[in-house]
């Protein structure tokens, strides 16, 4: 029992740490779940500590420490991975390398019909 | 404030609601097929399905249409015309296309379909899945959670649940039994693939003739459960859902090793046999001939033992909304166990058997089980009405076992055959959703025993018994609001013996808010005792079987089971986390009541007379920590008691009231080649358990009459080299905690135990905690992956 309370104190105390942790919500371009993985994966970086980007209403949600990372670090990292944000476009380099399906800059790339299961739903069941 | 939490997502709630009426298309994403054993493709509304969130929803010809369904599988649409086709596809199911009618409600179940190779997924999923919407109390645990603890088959693959808690029978045949809200697992009713699975004979036993690799997901359900299923299950019902020729991969292999001697092969591969038929087949494997004795009382500290389970699975998918799943299984088992003086060092596993029974000054336990086992479930789903299904069910087994403990002999034999029908189906909308239908038990066992009284005397006893039940149910869901949902149930049992028995079922779920959602759970069941079985631990004993029911014959024993749950899902530190507060009360109307305080020399079976119940309560705190990190905490407390006659002691033998349990996970990043490094890490505190009493017994054969709280840590590191390969490596018991002297009659050191005494006095049942101490272990996945789709 005791070691139990111990072991609750320290995965409490990671949260009274007194760092500043901000949360904000800006839109990213993408189209299915290929990009949201895509996204996700670019924001898992020391700092963020929650990254998450709807599909339906192309919003990311990130949640980081700001004496870690940056806003600006923020969009630049997903731009890098070839997604345009609010706040900084994807260069073309960084875009062509986004998989043929998600190419939304032409009008919402080809995750259609039956090729959705293929690589449109990459999230967990 | 929670008050006022409460108006706004009712206010918000309602108006949204109003609106859908005529603008929106709702509905809901689900599995095709649900965990509390509806055939596959039948009906039953939400109940019988796991809802699927993040499933993609669309109008074919509209792209922006595109939504995706909710934590509860929900999703609105705008309409379209009437005609229109909606698309909804997710990862691992096939991708249906349904044709809107005009409907303003719609249920989409999808069919699992074979996995795909997914490069991309790295998004962390929670190994173990707690529903918010489904009325029953379901905890699913699937393969991320099943590979934290490598070792190996299902006895085992507890060891990181708490709501499960899993001890060992007894010191020497190394048998491992589960507890579940305070009782023993045969009030559980186990199921396979959503068939009978470890009861009768084998309800201790056939738990260690399921490895876990050969495993898919378990659900483990708490309370009295669906009425569809038969009338056994009291405490709650636990699906080991398999590996599938569907869901595997073409192969799936599995090497293990322990430090105890334990050598395990386990496979699994799947096949596409033509446009219709699938196959897998699936092969289990294990040899331990090292002889451990680490406590140096002269006997094996594990078993000496070979399995060999094969299994084949055929799956059928039709074009005209028939589907079917066929399976055979054969199983065959060998085990040594008890004083190695009985055998010489180094001796050969063909010489051991032998050895064993020729020597008669040495105590020894040999058991074989030979079983086949044959399973088919057909599902029809009507074209023009998919909402009406009809599913058969059809189980069959034949079990022998044999076993000699000592001088006592058993040979047990047992047939079983379940028909099962079962049709779904709608009262007007898919708001009121049944499943009704009829089955038909026959399960004969034929146990011959022979025990030794003195040297001079043997008893012979028999058991001989034919059960036919046929049994009709009926089960009522009622879903048509987001909030509320309640399965009502009833089925009543025409027993060849024990008369008309009804066994009522009630569930309901209300959603307090999006994220808490609160459960009850109340029912009945009842089932036919085996002692001798379901008492194996006892075997390792010299005590004589008392049978106090004589007077009334056997009993069924009857029990009844009431329960709730509130689960709550929120954000810590910006991370997922849960909270599970559940509490259950069991009591019995009779049961067959083992009393082993009467006397050291033996074990009284009798019919209840007075009280027995059992309470339990446990917290559970999921929190998604860190991207890598996961941590859960526990607590689980239990209250059982059981009128024994003569004023023994009430409180049951071998229950720790209290047991905490806690966890940390870690796993890295995948690199390019999706390699990953894994740990785990277990740790628990088992509270004290009352032992039946030895205080008659003088020194040294007495023991305490409650057992000492202990610690078990175990934990395990894997490194993933790509999908295909990975390897792991493991300890058990890394406290290296060992149970204090645990057979009594074996020579700690103290004295030479004299012939007399040993035959007196041996008892090897009264286990409480670990017997072999640090166990090691390590092992490897191999396999061969789907081809990659085109992208």
């Amino acid at each position: 029992m005791k070691h139990l309370l111990i072991l609750m104190a320290l995965a409490l105390s990671s949260l009274s740490y007194a760092q500043k942790k901000v949360e904000i919500e800006f839109q990213v371009s993408g189209v299915c779940g290929m990009c949201e993985t895509r996204i996700e994966k670019a924001l898992d970086v020391p700092g963020v500590i929650m990254a998450e980007w709807d599909v339906e209403t192309k919003k990311a949600k990130v949640a980081y420490k700001t004496k870690v990372i940056s806003e600006e670090q923020i969009h630049q990292l997903i731009a890098n991975v070839g997604h345009d944000t609010e706040k900084i476009k994807a260069t073309d380099e960084a875009y062509a390398n986004v998989h043929g399906c998600c190419k939304y800059r032409e009008g919402g790339g080809s995750c259609t019909g039956g090729d959705h299961e293929n690589h449109d739903d990459h999230r967990p069941e | 404030m929670r008050r006022l939490l409460l108006i706004c997502l009712f206010g918000l709630w309602v108006p949204d609601e109003a609106w859908s009426q005529f603008n929106v298309l709702k509905g809901k994403v689900l599995t095709e097929e649900g965990h509390d054993g509806h055939a596959p493709g039948a009906h039953s509304g939400e109940a019988s399905y796991i809802p699927l969130p993040g499933a993609y929803v669309r109008w074919s010809h509209d792209e922006a249409s595109t939504t995706v369904s909710d934590g509860f599988g929900f999703f609105k649409i705008s309409k379209a015309e009437v005609g229109d086709t909606l698309v909804v596809s997710m990862l691992g199911f096939e991708t249906v296309g349904w044709v809107f009618n005009g409907e303003s409600y719609v249920d989409i179940p999808l069919k699992a379909g074979v996995e795909l190779a997914s490069a991309e997924v790295v998004e962390k999923k929670a190994a173990t899945q707690l529903s918010l919407l489904s009325p029953l109390d379901v905890q699913s645990l699937n393969r991320k959670e099943l590979v934290k603890a490598a070792c190996c088959n299902l006895s085992e693959a507890f060891e990181t649940n708490a709501s499960v808690d899993a001890s060992f029978t007894d010191a020497v045949t190394g048998t491992r039994q589960i507890r579940m809200l305070g009782l023993d697992g045969k009030y559980s009713q186990i199921q396979v693939d959503n068939l009978p699975g470890p009861r009768g004979l084998s309800v201790v036993k056939g738990l260690m003739l399921i490895p876990g690799d050969w495993v898919n997901q378990i659900h483990i359900s708490k309370g009295a459960g669906t009425a569809t299923q038969g009338y056994e299950s009291i405490t709650g019902q636990i699906n080991v859902a398999l590996k599938n020729p569907e869901t595997a991969d073409p192969l799936h292999t599995n090497l293990y090793v322990n430090s105890a001697g334990r050598l395990e092969f386990n496979s699994v591969s799947s096949h596409q046999v033509s446009r219709r038929w699938r196959t897998a087949v699936l092969l289990h494997g294990l040899t331990n001939e090292q002889q451990n004795d680490r406590n140096s009382d002269g006997f094996l500290d594990t078993p000496m033992q070979k399995h060999f389970v094969v299994r084949n699975e055929w799956k059928f998918t039709g074009d005209r909304g028939i589907r079917g799943e066929y399976a055979l299984t054969a199983v065959q088992t060998e085990s040594a166990a008890g004083q190695m003086a009985a055998i010489d060092q180094g001796a050969a596993w063909s010489d051991v058997m032998g050895l064993m029974n020729a020597s008669t000054n040495a105590w020894s336990a040999i058991t074989t089980v030979d079983r086949v086992e044959a399973t088919a479930k057909t599902g029809y789903v009507f074209p023009d009405a998919e909402w009406r299904s009809i599913g058969t069910q059809w189980s069959y087994y034949n079990h022998r076992q044999t076993q000699r403990f000592g001088s006592n002999y058993y040979d047990g034999h047992e047939r079983f055959f379940r028909g099962n029908i079962l049709y779904a189906g709608i009262i007007g909308n898919t708001n009121h959703s049944f499943t009704t239908g009829l089955s038909y038990v026959y399960n004969a066992f034929d146990e011959q025993l022979q025990f030794q009284v003195n040297d001079s005397m043997n008893v012979e006893y028999g058991v001989e018994r034919e059960e036919q039940v046929p049994g009709v149910f009926a089960e009522y869901t009622w879903s048509g609001n987001e909030r509320w949902s309640v399965i009502g149930g009833v089925r009543y049992d025409q027993h060849n013996m024990f008369g008309g028995m009804l066994s009522p079922r009630l569930h309901a779920r209300w959603s307090v808010t999006e994220n808490v959602s609160w459960k009850l759970a109340a029912g009945r069941g009842f089932r036919t005792p085996n002692p001798f079985m379901e008492q194996l631990g006892t075997w390792a004993s010299q005590r004589q079987w008392y049978w106090g029911y004589d007077s009334q014959g056997l009993q069924p024993e009857i029990a009844t089971n009431v329960g709730t749950n509130l689960t709550s899902k929120f954000r810590l530190n910006y991370r997922e986390a849960s909270l599970t507060l559940d509490a259950y009360s069991t009591w019995f109307e009779n049961k067959l009541v083992v009393d082993l305080d009467q006397a050291t020399n033996a074990i009284h079976l009798y019919n209840l007379s007075g009280s027995s119940f059992a309470n339990t309560a446990q917290a559970e705190f999921n929190w998604d920590m860190h991207r890598r990190w996961d941590v859960r905490l526990a607590y689980r407390w239990v209250n059982a008691h059981t009128d024994r006659i003569l004023g023994n002691p009430t409180e049951d033998p071998f229950v720790s009231k209290h047991r905490g349990f806690s966890q940390v996970s870690y796993a890295s990043q995948l690199d390019e080649r999706e390699g990953q490094w894994r740990a785990d890490a277990t740790f628990q505190w088992i509270g004290a358990q009352r032992l039946p009493t030895t205080a008659t017994n003088p020194e040294p054969f007495d023991r305490p009459d409650y057992a000492p709280d202990f610690y078990q840590l175990n934990a395990q590191l894997t490194r993933q080299f790509s999908p295909e390969f990975s390897v792991y490596l493991g300890v058990e018991n890394a406290l290296n905690y060992k149970q204090d002297r645990p057979i009594i009659g074996a020579d700690y050191g103290d004295n030479p135990v004299a012939q007399g005494d040993f035959n007196q006095f041996f008892d090897a049942s009264l286990v409480y905690g670990p017997i072999f101490g640090r166990m090691f272990y390590a092992g490897l996945r191999w396999g061969i992956l789907p081809p990659k789709k085109e992208q």
